[in-house]
């Protein structure tokens, strides 16, 4: 028995909710990019809610309750009250919303928050979104168009706050293990080799570029490694991706394995299925959210933290892993992806590391994955990303994600978030 | 109903640190099934227990089930500088979860034995009582050598110089004659994709070139390369100019720094403040002391020039008004409340007040 045992069953909702709308902002650096000069908190907000709305066919008189979520309010924006922040920019003026702030599985909460409330009973519209400015944080007291760097060093002070301060900060074992631990317990459970696991972080980082680069919404990644390596006179991205442009960060990652800041927002609409077909013929149902928290004191916090949660959607909806047509995974360290998707049984167990190698969790690969190129090559905003995917796994699910559109139909996706030390949820949905 | 009183609240963190001074390692012991929690928690989270009670760990005994690397990206340069080398490790002791700690007094060279060692032995772990900046802190240390152990030289901390912009500093440095700050320029403007000739002493990072952290790393690992010097990515993130980087790597290389002239500038300015500190006191500087002692209840012989307000005397905002109060009666002069919490030194009020007379 362990504390991983002791976790609840998950009940039906009391009533079927879906996404009917979904929007999102590019992911920019608004101090490195003249076009989006000035921008802020509030007009990325809206920008993100606005095209949600639009998505859905519905307006601000039609939206009755907002979720605002943002992992650091404090760090990036010196905010105490978000939500109030946006209260005058989407047409909802008067209507009630609250803030919430999980680090980066905010936006993941936000989807689980939004389906709670229409799900109860208590309201048939919701709109939940979420923002970050990580790259570009705004000044304790001067106005939002005004702003400055967000450092590494600030960044990695934040970092620091999600470990806990009454005893985990000060073991000095988390941080390591919050990085490459699963990772490092992975490698030898299934024996791999030196060279494989070189080939397949090496594979991982090439196939997310590859996508992210074709992503109009990632403004930051515009060119793939094999161009990369040829601006710079070199033959491969292999040759790149092991030269002084890409160093070892800890024991097996690299540069290009860490997730890339940046500055952006996203959204999405839910109401009851059954009110859902008035907006679309394709409503897209959340099935079930596992969730589980595993503090970082705890070894291997986001492997037991994943575990749990997706055994918790896996029983309350009878599907696997393995009945997923796509996956989106946090891999705010690269390797997440494969080590979550292995997890929750969407690769076979054992051969993750094989798949990604061969490049079949790419997004023209049989069993893709984070299809819009991922946090360390499309952009990691914190709070915001969340959103991104289920914005990402939507339009998948349309059939409508353009360059990176999977090569099958996709019609049930799995999304594993994490964040804050870790915050784990898995989210199922399935395309009506 | 029986109300909690304060009485109840029983601290659980503070007696844990403040018996670790005590050189005791306690955890809390769950009265329903056994299950000890370490570190100590209220309840049980192997039963969901809601009572607990206190139990005594010091001599307790852990195994080694993985462990990872600290040089890179995810470890802590300062805790290595004041413990030296470490491995993050999980530890396993009977009746506990399992948790990370940091395993110390470790040859960080043999890492990739130990990794492999601990995968075909159980390597036992006792508790290493260690100073942390103000407390004590649990780490671990191998009770059995093997090959393993090392006990690191810690040298004394060097004194920190003063924090300064050295960019006015070391305009006069002759760039061309001096090797070492060439190579970080041009790993600079290699990492950063800029012409060299535009790079400077006084070119900030990130303002001037990009806060982009991959190409910080870059930058690093050329440095690194071409110099054979080791820059910890976290220590990096705390250097700003190009002169900040040329002064680590020189000292590193034990190269004379290049921003001496820097230093005797804070220098001045430290010395100057010392002797604003001890200058003979004025009216304005004896009444403002005076209003504070009245607000604060203290003796006004207590309180100088350098005194903090709210960490020597109290963070009591009402304290501050009437203070603020007093000194606007006797001096005829305004201080708003707003204003005044940005300052925080009896001398940041005497300077406010002779600037407003």
């Amino acid at each position: 028995m362990s504390f991983n045992d002791n976790l609840p069953k998950l009940k039906p909702f009391k009533r079927s909710v879906s996404i009917i709308g979904v929007g999102a902002t590019p992911f920019v650096r608004i101090l490195d990019d003249p076009s989006v000069d000035g921008m802020n908190e509030q007009e990325l907000f809206a920008y993100a809610a606005r095209d949600a709305m639009k998505d859905a066919g519905v307006d601000g008189s039609d939206v009755e309750f907002y979720i605002h979520g943002q992992a650091g309010p404090g760090w990036t924006s010196n905010l105490a009250t978000p939500n109030m922040h946006v209260a005058n920019w989407i047409g909802m003026k008067g209507k009630g919303s609250y803030h919430h702030s999980e680090a980066c599985a905010t936006g993941y909460v936000g989807v689980e928050t939004a389906v709670a409330l229409v799900a109860s009973g208590e309201y048939d519209m919701v709109l939940s979104g979420c923002i970050e400015t990580p790259y570009s944080i705004a000044y304790p007291t001067r106005v939002v168009t005004k702003r400055r760097f967000g450092t590494d060093a600030i960044f990695h002070d934040v970092l620091a706050s999600t470990q806990c301060r009454d005893y985990t900060l000060f073991t000095r074992g988390s941080l390591p293990f919050n990085s490459e631990s699963w990772l490092d317990y992975y490698v030898k459970e299934n024996g791999i080799s030196e060279e494989d696991v070189d080939a397949m972080m090496t594979a991982l980082s090439i196939n997310c570029r590859r996508a992210a680069a074709l992503n109009p919404l990632s403004t930051i990644t515009n060119n793939t490694y094999e161009e990369l390596a040829a601006a710079n006179g070199m033959d491969s991205a292999y040759e790149y991706l092991h030269s002084k442009f890409n160093p070892l960060i800890g024991k097996y990652m690299r540069g290009s394995h860490f997730e890339q800041r940046c500055d952006g927002a996203a959204a999405i609409i839910v109401c009851p299925t059954e009110l859902a077909y008035k907006y679309t013929d394709h409503p897209i149902e959340i099935l079930g959210i596992g969730h589980s928290n595993v503090e970082a004191g705890n070894p291997r916090n986001e492997m037991y933290a994943t575990q749990n949660a997706y055994r918790q959607v896996k029983e309350l909806t009878g599907l696997t892993g393995a009945d997923m047509d796509i996956f989106l995974a946090n891999d705010f360290y690269n390797q997440s992806e494969f080590l979550s998707a292995e997890m929750c049984e969407y690769l076979p167990k054992g051969e993750g590391w094989q798949y990604t190698k061969e490049g079949r969790i790419a997004y023209d690969g049989d069993r893709p994955i984070n299809t819009n190129g991922g946090r360390c090559q499309y952009g990691h905003a914190a709070g915001a990303s969340g959103l991104h995917d289920v914005y990402e796994a939507v339009h998948q699910m349309r059939g409508d994600a353009g360059a990176t559109q999977v090569q099958h139909d996709v019609k049930h996706a799995l999304l594993r978030g994490f964040g804050g030390s870790q915050n784990v949820l898995n989210i199922m949905m399935e395309r009506k | 109903m029986v109300k909690m009183t304060k009485y109840d609240l029983k601290p659980i963190v503070k007696t844990y640190y403040d018996a670790l001074e005590e050189g005791t390692i306690l955890g809390r012991k769950c009265t329903r099934c056994g299950h000890i929690e370490f570190p100590p928690y209220l309840c049980c989270n192997e039963c969901g227990g809601l009572d607990t009670e206190w139990v005594d760990l010091t001599n307790m005994r852990g195994i080694v089930k993985q462990a990872l690397p600290t040089k890179g990206a995810f470890g802590d340069p300062e805790f290595r500088n004041t413990q030296g080398d470490y491995f993050a490790v999980e530890i396993e002791v009977p009746g506990i979860d399992p948790f990370n700690a940091s395993l110390l007094h470790v040859d960080y060279d043999k890492y990739a034995e130990f990794d492999q060692y601990i995968q075909e032995h159980e390597v036992e772990v006792k508790p290493l009582l260690f100073q942390d900046e103000d407390m004590k802190v649990v780490a671990w240390e191998l009770v059995e050598d093997n090959g393993f152990k090392k006990i690191p030289e810690i040298k004394a901390p060097e004194p920190k110089k003063e924090e300064t912009k050295t960019a006015a500093a070391t305009a006069t440095v002759d760039l061309s004659n001096d090797a070492t700050t060439q190579t970080v320029i041009e790993a600079a403007a290699d990492a950063y994709g800029v012409d060299a000739a535009g790079i400077t002493l006084a070119t900030d990072i990130r303002e001037d070139l990009s806060n982009e952290s991959m190409k910080l790393i870059v930058m690093i690992s050329t440095i690194e390369d071409q110099l054979n010097v080791t820059i910890e990515i976290q220590e990096a993130s705390n250097l700003n100019t190009i002169a900040d980087f040329v002064n680590v790597v020189k000292e590193r290389l034990g190269e004379e720094t290049i921003a001496a002239d820097a230093a005797v500038a804070a220098g001045t300015s430290a010395a100057q403040t010392t002797a604003a500190a001890s200058e003979e006191l004025d009216d304005v500087a004896k009444t403002v002391i005076e209003a504070a002692a009245d607000a604060y209840g203290v003796d006004a012989s207590g309180i100088t020039l350098a005194t903090d307000i709210r960490e020597d005397l109290s963070n009591e905002s009402m304290k501050m008004i009437v203070m603020i109060s007093t000194i606007e009666d006797q001096l005829n002069v305004t201080i708003e409340i707003q204003e005044a919490s940005n300052l925080n030194t009896i001398g940041d009020f005497v300077s406010v007040v002779r600037e407003r007379l």
